[in-house]
């Protein structure tokens, strides 16, 4: 019992796991606060927040790869609710937040991108353009319903987050958490609830943006293979699980969590077996 | 009239040698013998210490008119602290950001001299793309001739400090400790 009450006590004291639970604190205050006016969605964005106040700044002297990350999450998170006023979820608007999206990438990552030679700025600048398109289309099709939202940004939080601690940065891991801690709480409270949350674009554009960008920047800034990028465009996917309309939102609840995190376990696998060894962190 | 010629010729000599001597003289920078190390609070437990083993650059010193110049380019991603998973941490986004900024610049702006020796350095640190001032003191400095190449040299030993979080590095503060201790080693052949 005492050994148990230790490593609890370990875990308590771990600076990951203090930031991570402040996120999951702010998201679920969020959430629960703005239901009612259909904004629970500015979940993922408070938590986002609560991650970068704690272990890097809002100071925008010197934009970063790092920094234009958090400025484009928080330019998300001011368009997505303008989507869900004005717009259905038709089509056009799903490529217009796809071409959006791609906008992001290219801002976000061209200083890199243009040291490159050509062979390689092809292949990089393509390949974050589809991973970004793709995980936009994947997330607005479900941006509706907010179990399968919610269960996509807690398993594209977490295997992006660890992913990224797996692969050197510890920063962008904990982005990645902060996203996972979001979705957890979203998922909670509709847990408790039995109730579905408003979800709409206002949860799924930040959480496209900041996945979209946090994933790519693991791999052109750390040591993220390549092809972790589309092990997580699985899992969106696997969040699209056909379930019966007649299970309880808990039970769905339950069944799309395992489903998505089995997905989510698959580019961390792949990167311990390739490395063969822990990072140093 | 053929005595006040030579005389002439022989003033203006000795007034070009003079010139010659006093002239601004280059330096280019020896990679092998030219090294950045840190010491850095651990959890404040100890100070850990690496180096980046890859830099270039040139220093300018006229002795006459006790002037002096140096420009430094360290390659971030060639930071090492003897274990390769620490390193890697080390060139990510939460600290040097190799990929990003790959080049780490000083550029002096000043160069006092104690005598004939330059004693203190005053320039600029680009690290991260953000540029601040930084003072070296230096604890050695030589010139002269390589015995094992008979190449004209100089040689210097350097000391100084400066905060990460100036620079916008603040991850893991303040655990990992803020302020580094700069210690650089650098030698360079006349050009």
């Amino acid at each position: 019992m005492q050994e148990w009450l230790n490593v609890a006590l370990e875990w308590i004291d771990n600076p990951i796991i203090q930031v991570a639970a402040l996120s999951f604190f702010a998201a679920l205050l969020v959430a629960k606060l703005l239901s009612s006016m259909w904004l629970s969605g500015l979940a993922i964005i408070a938590a986002f927040c609560a991650t970068v106040y704690m272990i890097a700044d809002f100071d925008f002297d010197s934009l970063t790869i790092t920094k234009k990350i958090i400025v484009a999450g928080l330019v998300a998170s001011l368009v997505a609710p303008l989507f869900d006023l004005l717009s259905s979820h038709n089509r056009l608007a799903r490529y217009l937040i796809a071409i959006a999206c791609v906008g992001a990438v290219v801002w976000v990552f061209w200083p890199v991108l243009e040291r490159k030679d050509l062979a390689d700025l092809a292949l990089y600048g393509s390949g974050l353009v589809v991973f970004i398109a793709c995980l936009s289309v994947l997330l607005d099709r479900i941006a509706p319903i907010s179990i399968r939202a919610s269960t996509a940004a807690m398993g594209l939080g977490a295997s992006i987050g660890v992913s990224a601690l797996l692969s050197a940065s510890a920063l962008l891991g904990q982005f990645g958490f902060a996203i996972a801690m979001a979705g957890i709480a979203y998922l909670l409270l509709q847990f408790i609830s039995n109730r579905l949350l408003p979800c709409g674009r206002t949860f799924t554009i930040p959480l496209t943006v900041l996945c979209g960008l946090i994933a790519p920047a693991a791999m052109i800034l750390a040591k993220l293979p390549w092809y972790c990028l589309p092990l997580f465009l699985l899992i969106p996917l696997a969040a699209q699980t056909p379930l019966s309309g007649n299970l309880s939102i808990r039970l769905q609840t339950l069944i799309l969590s395992v489903v998505t995190i089995i997905f989510s376990a698959l580019p961390v696998l792949v990167i311990l077996y390739e490395s063969g060894d822990l990072p140093y962190l | 009239m053929s005595r006040l010629i030579t005389l002439t010729l022989a003033a203006f000599l000795l007034v070009s040698s003079h010139q010659l001597l006093a002239a601004p003289e280059r330096y280019t920078l020896d990679p092998t013998h030219t090294y950045l190390h840190f010491g850095i609070s651990h959890l404040g437990f100890s100070t850990m210490h690496g180096r980046f083993d890859q830099s270039s650059g040139h220093f300018m010193i006229d002795n006459a008119a006790k002037t002096a110049s140096v420009k430094v380019n360290i390659e971030s991603a060639s930071i090492n602290t003897g274990l390769e998973k620490r390193d890697d941490h080390l060139r990510s986004p939460d600290f040097m950001n190799s990929v990003e900024f790959p080049v780490v610049t000083y550029q002096s702006t000043t160069v006092r001299f104690d005598g004939d020796k330059p004693y203190v350095i005053e320039g600029n640190l680009t690290l991260l793309g953000v540029t601040k001032p930084v003072t070296l003191t230096i604890t050695g400095f030589k010139c002269g001739t390589n015995p094992m190449n008979n190449r004209a040299m100089c040689g210097m030993d350097a000391v100084g400090s400066m905060k990460r979080s100036d620079f916008g590095m603040t991850y893991a503060l303040p655990g990992v400790g803020d302020e580094l201790k700069l210690i650089i080693e650098a030698e360079g052949y006349k050009d």
